[in-house]
């Protein structure tokens, strides 16, 4: 098992290589001077001085070059300066990274426990009218896309209702540190949860339901019930705990995919967190920023997968890693 | 078996040949059964016709403006209502589908063409290309495809044909990975080694044997593509990184319309209707395909 888990770690790094390669290539072919942006509001900058700028940011290196200094920075932990932010780039994306783990942690814990509610009524009552539904409501969701359900959201409930706010994160004229500005946080909070956490229902809920199907089909169900078990205990002490083998896994690689997926939402409700900085980095020719930001990204998918894969054989007597 | 005789040999021969024909006769009597699918396939083939008929159902032009009718509410006159320009919703939102479908078509066709070649050369060469592929899937598929997408929008600039060239580099994965696994399967059985042992060549087997073998995955990538390309493709354009208006699509009509969102919430809701109905139909079609196609499937039922 430690043989197994040590190799995978280091599996993770020609991975993380090849997609910090990758990404900086796109990243640097992206059009915009970083340089222009950065003298924009200088006045009288000659051409020379502009030629020595550049000579002296190194902008004007080849491709290998600029990447293998950005990569002997990035392993101390040094991404950089935002020119756009005027601050080092750990420091614009500590506070949203903060922002963006307290919103998707809240969905994903609503999202999948409402989900293995969901799997197993449907399951337990298959073919039944809360299956039915739940199977449409599936369908249904899966079909929405998610910047659109977040606009309907903010027509019922912000414009329509007026019960909550229709965008970012606390309200101007709180004072931060007050119940009032919790629960004012809480009130920003409850539409882009809402939002999050569908999808996530919608990802994890089938699994539930068909993992559970796969175990209510075996023959040891049959010996509990036999022994005069009632049906609650069959289901719950002994069906459930191999059920949620697999969904376990499932979440834990979708984590990341939350962080990810989470961009679109963040943005449509001016959520400041750090989806929405990727967003805005990149349309703001931001290239240090949107680089740190999708290699975070890049390496929580890397690790939530290596978990997902622990966890696996952890849980399950019946996989054995093979050194 | 040498001592049989040729005779002998045609006899199996008339067996074999309408088996074949009747695989896809069997698909689509199991799709004609699926209620699903018809209500997918109608819904997706009453889109595509009410999008190319809308527009002349009305005597506006997609970009008239008529100052004097601006953010009307639905009328006679105005199916739809009114933009900010007063512009017909109607219009705008049936030249906007266009758009969204084709670049959901076009990708959905393309991926499957590439994906599937891909597949079935990484399939059936194996070795070191093979790794190579899939090693490269894997990367694609490892970064959360939003962020990809944000990317390589922004580095290919905005346009048309420069979003269709992004999706289908990001979308190719699916549709290799199924064609590379449906090869595997098949690539040690005995129809290839007969054709190997008749000195057919390697591009022989894989488009003349191992293709038609993986056509029926490679048709089901090639709906969920192009139901994945639409929401793609309406998500960058709502960003603002996609299609780009002047040129309506259902996406960067949403953002426009979503500016207005406390005055005219029906504006925000009718384009992102038409995304869910498309999206609904690409995913039924392709949900039902792959039960019509999967006989394993067919028979736990």
């Amino acid at each position: 098992m430690l043989h197994y888990v040590i190799r995978r770690f280091l599996q993770m790094v020609p991975l993380l290589f090849f997609i910090s390669v990758l990404i900086y290539l796109l990243l640097y072919l992206m059009p915009g001077d970083p340089l222009y942006s950065m003298l924009q509001d200088v006045p009288h900058v000659r051409a020379e001085d502009y030629q020595r700028l550049r000579k002296l940011y190194g902008l004007d290196d080849p491709f290998y070059v600029q990447y293998w200094k950005w990569l002997w920075q990035m392993l101390q932990l040094n991404p950089g300066y935002s020119r756009e932010f005027g601050q080092p780039v750990l420091d614009v994306i500590a506070p949203t990274l903060k922002n963006t783990l307290v919103l998707t942690i809240t969905a994903v814990v609503i999202g999948k426990v409402l989900a293995i509610l969901f799997g197993i009524v449907s399951a337990v009552r298959q073919y039944s009218i809360w299956d039915y539904i739940l199977t449409v409501f599936t369908f249904v969701g899966y079909s929405i896309p998610a910047f659109w359900l977040a606009l309907m959201m903010i027509i019922v409930f912000a414009v329509k209702l007026g019960w909550l706010p229709t965008s970012g994160m606390i309200s101007p004229d709180v004072v931060p540190g007050t119940w009032e500005a919790f629960v004012d946080q809480i009130k920003h909070m409850i539409l882009p949860v809402i939002v999050l956490s569908i999808s996530e229902i919608i990802q994890v809920q089938r699994y539930m339901r068909s993992s559970l199907l796969e175990v209510l089909r075996q023959d040891y169900l049959t010996t509990a019930r036999a022994k005069g078990l009632n049906e609650r205990a069959v289901i719950g002490r002994h069906a459930l705990k191999n059920a949620l083998i697999p969904v376990v896994t499932i979440i834990a690689i979708s984590m990341p995919r939350v962080i990810g997926g989470s961009t679109v939402v963040e943005t449509v409700f001016g959520y400041p967190g750090m989806g929405r900085l990727l967003y805005t980095s990149i349309m703001g020719n931001d290239f240090v920023v949107a680089m740190t930001v999708v290699m975070i990204i890049a390496f929580m998918v890397i690790f939530f997968n290596l978990l997902a894969d622990i966890l696996y054989g952890w849980l399950d007597p019946r996989i054995r890693y093979q050194n | 078996m040498a001592g049989s005789t040729p005779a002998y040999a045609t006899k199996i021969k008339p067996v074999a040949v309408p088996a074949s024909k009747g695989y896809w006769r069997v698909v689509w009597r199991r799709f004609r059964q699926h209620r699903v699918a018809y209500v997918g396939l109608v819904f997706f083939l009453a889109l595509l016709l009410l999008v190319m008929i809308g527009p002349h159902l009305v005597p506006y032009q997609l970009d008239q403006v008529s100052l004097g009718e601006r953010m009307h509410g639905p009328s006679a006159r105005h199916w739809f209502g009114t933009d900010e320009l007063g512009r017909d919703t109607w219009v705008r939102i049936m030249h906007g589908g266009r758009v969204s479908l084709a670049v959901g078509l076009t990708v959905g066709i393309t991926t499957v063409i590439i994906g599937g070649l891909i597949g079935i050369v990484a399939g059936y060469v194996g070795g070191f290309l093979d790794n190579v592929l899939m090693r490269l899937v894997d990367v694609i598929n490892t970064i959360p495809r939003i962020v990809l997408l944000l990317v390589l929008s922004k580095v290919a600039g905005p346009g048309l044909l420069n979003i269709i060239v992004i999706l289908v580099a990001l979308e190719w994965t699916s549709a290799a990975r199924l064609a590379r696994g449906a090869v595997l399967s098949y690539r040690e059985q005995e129809f290839v080694l007969a054709a190997q042992c008749l000195g057919a060549s390697r591009w022989r087997i894989m488009l003349r044997h191992l293709l038609p073998n993986s056509l029926a995955p490679l048709i089901v990538a090639a709906t969920l593509d192009a139901g994945a390309a639409i929401r793609a493709e309406t998500t960058l354009s709502f960003l603002g990184l996609g299609i780009q208006p002047p040129t309506p699509s259902w996406g960067n009509l949403l953002t426009n319309a979503s500016t207005n969102i406390f005055i005219a919430p029906l504006q925000v809701f009718l384009p992102g209707m038409f995304i869910f109905l498309a999206l609904m139909s690409f995913n039924l079609l392709g949900d039902a395909l792959r039960d019509a196609m999967d006989p394993r499937l067919a028979r736990e039922r």
